[in-house]
């Protein structure tokens, strides 16, 4: 069973070095500490990463030239997992599952449900991010439907309400470049199996991009 | 040899470059040459302190208002058929996107294609190789026009820099552009975050080194602003200190808003590497 979960986003920032000599995100990265701390306290045997899979990548993809990097490629989303469960001081088993970013909602629902129903203690670290599309200096510039968006998530995540998160629509999350939505949404079919209660860390788009860190416990 | 359009250039000639806006929303500028009198005093002021090529353009490289072909053809060809009879002996370059936009600039008179954005049209350098003019070839990283590098990475961004500017000179000469009259940029900021712009400053010799003459569009841009943590109008010493770097290297074209210091810079680096005497030497010499 899933003792516990958090919800991470996956930005390149939180690679420290490559940020460069200041730290832009330091209340973020706060944030994702505080959230897996709670999550590896329940006490698991193993943490399952689900993020976005993609092109496997290095913090030096990102930064030529920054700290050299011995870590081996993989996608964003597990790079910058595996960085927060090292910083979390998690040193047991880790689990991956890159989530095919075209994979329907229903078959993530379907991978979370099968994690959720596994014979296991197991906490789970999901990487998502929002839309990035949030005003006229974001990535993606605007798109009027991005906020609205973004909110609907937060009230999902802040009501851990499986359902709401299980029926955002792919096409309109690819639109408004919200990387999240099939880890959100394998989170959705590991929260379906029980009851929870949520917490939100942090949530806020300080570069135009909307991050959430929030942590799940059983509420049964 | 370089040839730009009507004009030609020895191949140690270090080329001054000087960006005229057309636009209301540029992000340094911010609309000063919008109108057509404004942009005209613009070119005078440029070209009096020694530009040889002025770069006209009608639409924002950032996202923004959005601006069809009719409305960048109407921003920027009568501009050029000004500059043309003002300053004959001043270079031309549009910078555009657009073959449309493109064909109607060559017959007013520009010399040069500036294609800032990796060649998303394929018919601009058809049409620079049809009027006998020049065309840069940037990387942009495969972005589409006036969209913001998210989260790219490169395993290598300078051989992917190579690779897009070399072929994207290629297809240009197939397309009938004479060989000395292909540019190419790294496109320093276009589909790259600060690390890959300084990265891509650090390797220049590597464009250099495939013998295709280098421009590089460096002026007051983000990974200057990051890198030295100040902003917008504080930008111009770490751009000179940048364009050194480029000049040591071998870059043959500088697009920029300062022109004076610019040229200073160049003079300075040209006369460390031995290609140009110093203006006057007397200390201890008497």
């Amino acid at each position: 069973m899933i003792l516990a979960a958090a919800l991470c986003p996956h930005p390149p920032l939180l690679l420290r070095e490559v940020t460069g000599g200041a730290d832009p995100v330091r209340e973020l990265r706060a944030a994702c500490r505080s959230a897996l701390r709670a999550v590896l306290a329940t006490g698991p045997d193993v943490v399952h990463l689900v993020g976005a899979d993609g092109a496997p990548v290095t913090a030096a993809s990102y930064a030529p030239g920054c700290a050299p990097d011995a870590s081996e490629a993989v996608p964003l989303s597990l790079l910058v997992g595996r960085r927060l469960l090292a910083e979390a001081g998690w040193d047991g088993a880790v689990r991956e599952l890159p989530v095919p970013v075209a994979a329907s909602p229903d078959e993530c629902v379907r991978l979370g449900a099968e994690l959720g129903g596994r014979d296991e203690r197991a906490a789970l670290v999901v990487l998502g991010d929002g839309s990035a599309r949030r005003g006229p200096k974001a990535p993606g510039y605007v798109d009027e439907r991005a906020l609205p968006f973004d909110a609907e998530v937060l009230q999902a995540l802040r009501a851990a309400d499986a359902g709401r998160l299980a029926d955002l629509d792919a096409d309109l999350s690819d639109k408004l470049l919200a990387a999240g939505r099939p880890a959100w949404q394998v989170l959705a079919g590991a929260l379906e199996v029980a009851r929870w209660r949520s917490e939100v860390l942090y949530a806020d788009d300080p570069f135009g991009v909307q991050y959430v860190v929030a942590t799940f416990g059983r509420g049964d | 040899m370089l040839r730009l359009g009507r004009h030609t250039f020895d191949d140690d000639a270090q080329l001054v470059m000087a960006i005229v806006n057309r636009t209301p929303d540029s992000f340094y500028d911010r609309g000063a040459t919008y109108a057509a009198d404004a942009a005209l005093d613009r070119v005078d002021e440029v070209v009096a302190a020694g530009a040889e090529i002025v770069d006209i353009g009608g639409v924002k490289a950032a996202p923004g208002d959005e601006v069809d072909a009719a409305e960048e053809i109407r921003r920027t060809v009568d501009f050029v058929a000004a500059v043309r009879e003002r300053h004959p002996h001043v270079v031309i370059s549009v910078d555009t996107w657009r073959a449309e936009v493109g064909r109607e600039a060559c017959a007013a008179g520009a010399d040069l294609m500036n294609d800032a954005w990796g060649g998303v049209d394929p018919g601009l350098a058809e049409v620079a190789g049809e009027f006998g003019a020049a065309v840069v070839c940037t990387h942009a990283g495969g972005q589409q026009p006036r969209t913001r590098p998210h989260r790219v990475a490169y395993d290598d961004v300078v051989a992917d820099v190579l690779e897009r500017t070399v072929a994207l000179a290629d297809r240009a000469v197939a397309a009938g552009v004479s060989r000395d009259s292909v540019l190419i940029d790294p496109g320093h900021d276009f589909g790259k975050n600060t690390w890959h712009s300084l990265e891509v400053t650090r390797r220049l010799d590597e464009m250099v080194a495939t013998g295709w003459p280098v421009l590089v569009s460096l002026s007051n841009k983000d990974f200057v602003g990051e890198t030295l943590d100040v902003p917008l109008q504080e930008r111009l010493v770490g751009t000179l200190a940048t364009t050194a770097v480029c000049s040591w290297h071998g870059a043959r074209v500088y697009r920029v808003h300062e022109v004076v210091q610019t040229r200073q810079v160049l003079d300075m680096v040209a006369s460390i590497r031995g290609t140009r005497p110093p203006a006057r030497t007397v200390r201890g010499l008497a």
